[in-house]
């Protein structure tokens, strides 16, 4: 009988009983064979280990003191809490549903403080998203504000409806996605990883106007004295979310389990699909709102609710126009943005700062929303962007 | 769409006080957070050195990786496996940041990278050897099947078989003789690399 590999290799390690040890020893000094394969895998280990030497440092490692380290640790959790919010808009789960959210919290949320005035003369029917703009913003003020808003909490779950039109699947080619989706999909050349490419119906989202629940949330909130037109009870916003299609590329499969399993956090997907590399197209969603619904002053009351003095708000709402335009929030930490020429139009780059640093481009072009989001930098999203055909 | 709003705590300031009293409960023990962070924060980051080679990056992964720890401890129920648990996040991240790192040079300089890893040193002939071969090494284990990189990685770091058996979710008794295959595949790459080599040259 002869030793297998792994008990040789054991025996080597001294990672064996003394039993055991002690019967290999033996069967050494007589086994010819045994003994061969002993020196080789002796030899084996050697080569290797030498070449994995050369990756610890040349010096004796002097590494953060444990103090030094626990109190960067403080500051990352505080920041992290900060930033926590951007990383479910940047994962990839959530990066379909970012333009429902935010836009409904804006809409939402901004009900809550109307200052609403009938403007007869400037009917609005409905508005379609034609560009982007970014406003920073300190997450902890909003979850603070409204975080602890039982109201805001009802007000979503009872008085907003999603109605999907059907689950997502998946489809073999550019030409099929353009078929389902409408529009001519197009893709990027730049990127070697294996595509999928995802047909998501799309989804129809309303928000029933209840002026009861908003005047109960705004006396929460302490606004108590803001009055509503009583036109707006019963009315109804909507948005239309037409049919998206999604490329990915890299490894952009979320299983909590299976993250789990790989000792990842299961409710931080982002940090095991940092390779994954994602393309959104969908028609520019509508949105149908009430006469009643002055989209300028709710922009600017949302602006004042994400920490802006209502001077602010005023002054950056007159270089918005609110009637074409999707704001975004991102928190004020770890994260940059910029104006950028893409695919002939303008649009927004979202730089976030991370161990893996991501980008999220966005653009409008005839018609049609573009979120390109990955890890890397401004070069590497430029350079993918470039390379849509 | 709740979700964003089901948070209702505020934001909670941290000390150091309260890092000292966060414990980490196995079905066992109680831990205490400060002991395990004190025990492990200098393995921890020479772990992550040997994947990522630049000091820094491997103390910021090893702080992502105890913030992990105390954001969200997982259930466990024996030390060894929560330890276990602590390198498996460490050996992924620093296998992330590599892959991340990989997709940024194709944009990018590749001799910037190869920059990063030479160190200024009285013989810059020497030095650029060892930088060409920790370079190698590297490509090599991040072509390797994962587990098989971080056996490597994390024996060479000097853990015991019990320890690689509860980091890796392998049985102890197998240890032996996968790290006799990750040792064969690792030479067999590196041979055919330094095969490549010579014939390009």
């Amino acid at each position: 009988m002869h030793f297998s590999d792994g008990e040789i290799r054991a025996y080597q390690d001294v990672e064996i009983s003394s039993d055991q040890k002690e019967r290999i020893h033996a069967h050494l000094q007589t086994c010819k064979r045994c003994q061969e394969r002993f020196d080789q895998l002796t030899e084996q280990s050697g080569i290797v280990t030498a070449h994995l030497e050369t990756l610890k440092p040349k010096l004796q490692a002097d590494y953060l003191t444990v103090q030094k380290a626990r109190r960067l640790l403080n500051n990352r959790i505080q920041k992290q809490e900060n930033t926590s919010m951007l990383k479910k808009i940047f994962n990839p789960q959530y990066r379909l549903v970012w333009v429902t959210v935010l836009v409904m919290a804006i809409l939402a949320i901004a009900l809550a403080f109307p200052g609403v005035r009938a403007v007869a003369n400037n009917f609005l029917g409905s508005f379609r998203v034609q560009q982007f703009t970014v406003v920073q913003f300190n997450p902890e003020e909003l979850q603070n504000t409204l975080g602890s808003s039982s109201h805001f909490e009802h007000m979503l779950s009872e008085n907003v409806n999603i109605e999907d039109k059907g689950a997502p699947f998946e489809v073999s080619d550019a030409t099929e996605a353009s078929a389902m989706a409408g529009i001519p999909i197009r893709l990027p050349t730049e990127i070697d990883s294996r595509q999928q490419i995802r047909v998501f119906p799309g989804a129809s989202v309303t928000f029933d106007i209840d002026l009861s629940r908003i005047d109960m949330l705004l006396n929460e909130l302490g606004k108590g004295d803001i009055e509503l037109s009583p036109k707006l009870d019963g009315e109804q916003v909507t948005m239309e979310l037409p049919t998206a299609v999604v490329a990915s590329y890299g490894d952009c499969n979320f299983d909590p389990d299976t993250g789990e399993a790989r000792g990842t956090d299961p409710d931080d997907p982002s940090s095991y699909a940092s390779d994954c590399t994602t393309l959104h197209q969908m028609i520019s969603p509508t949105i149908s709102a009430p006469p009643e619904l002055d989209i300028a002053q709710i922009g600017e009351s949302f602006l004042e609710l994400i920490g802006m003095t209502p001077e602010e708000a005023a002054l950056f709402s007159q270089t918005v126009d609110w009637t074409t335009t999707l704001l975004i929030p991102i928190p004020r930490y770890s994260t940059t943005y910029q104006e950028v020429s893409v695919d002939g139009v303008t649009g927004t780059l979202i730089l976030q700062k991370d161990y893996v640093p991501k980008y999220m481009l966005l653009w409008v072009k005839g018609g049609i929303v573009y979120v390109l989001s990955g890890p890397g930098d401004s070069s590497t999203a430029l350079a993918i962007a470039a390379s849509i055909q | 769409m709740s979700a964003h709003n089901k948070r209702k705590e505020s934001p909670v300031s941290v000390t150091s006080e309260d890092l000292q009293a966060k414990s980490i409960r196995t079905s066992t023990q109680i831990l205490k957070f400060e002991d395990i962070f004190n025990g492990q924060w200098d393995r921890v980051c020479g772990v992550l050195y040997s994947i990522v080679g630049e000091q820094a990056e491997a103390e910021d992964l090893a702080l992502e990786t105890f913030w992990r720890l105390y954001n969200r401890p997982p259930k466990y129920d024996s030390p060894e496996k929560l330890v276990g648990w602590l390198y498996r996040v460490a050996t992924n991240l620093g296998f992330n940041a590599i892959r991340a790192r990989k997709r940024r040079t194709r944009y990018e300089e590749e001799a910037g990278h190869m920059e990063m890893e030479y160190q200024a040193s009285t013989d810059p002939a020497i030095e650029a050897e060892r930088s060409a071969e920790i370079h190698q090494v590297r490509k090599i284990l991040a072509q390797m099947k994962p587990r098989n990189a971080k056996l490597l990685i994390l024996r060479n770091s000097g853990f015991s078989y019990a320890e690689l058996a509860a980091t890796l979710r392998l049985a102890s008794g197998s240890i032996g003789t996968l790290l006799v295959r990750a040792e064969a595949d690792f030479e067999k790459r590196y041979r055919q690399r330094e095969i490549a080599r010579l014939e390009g040259e």
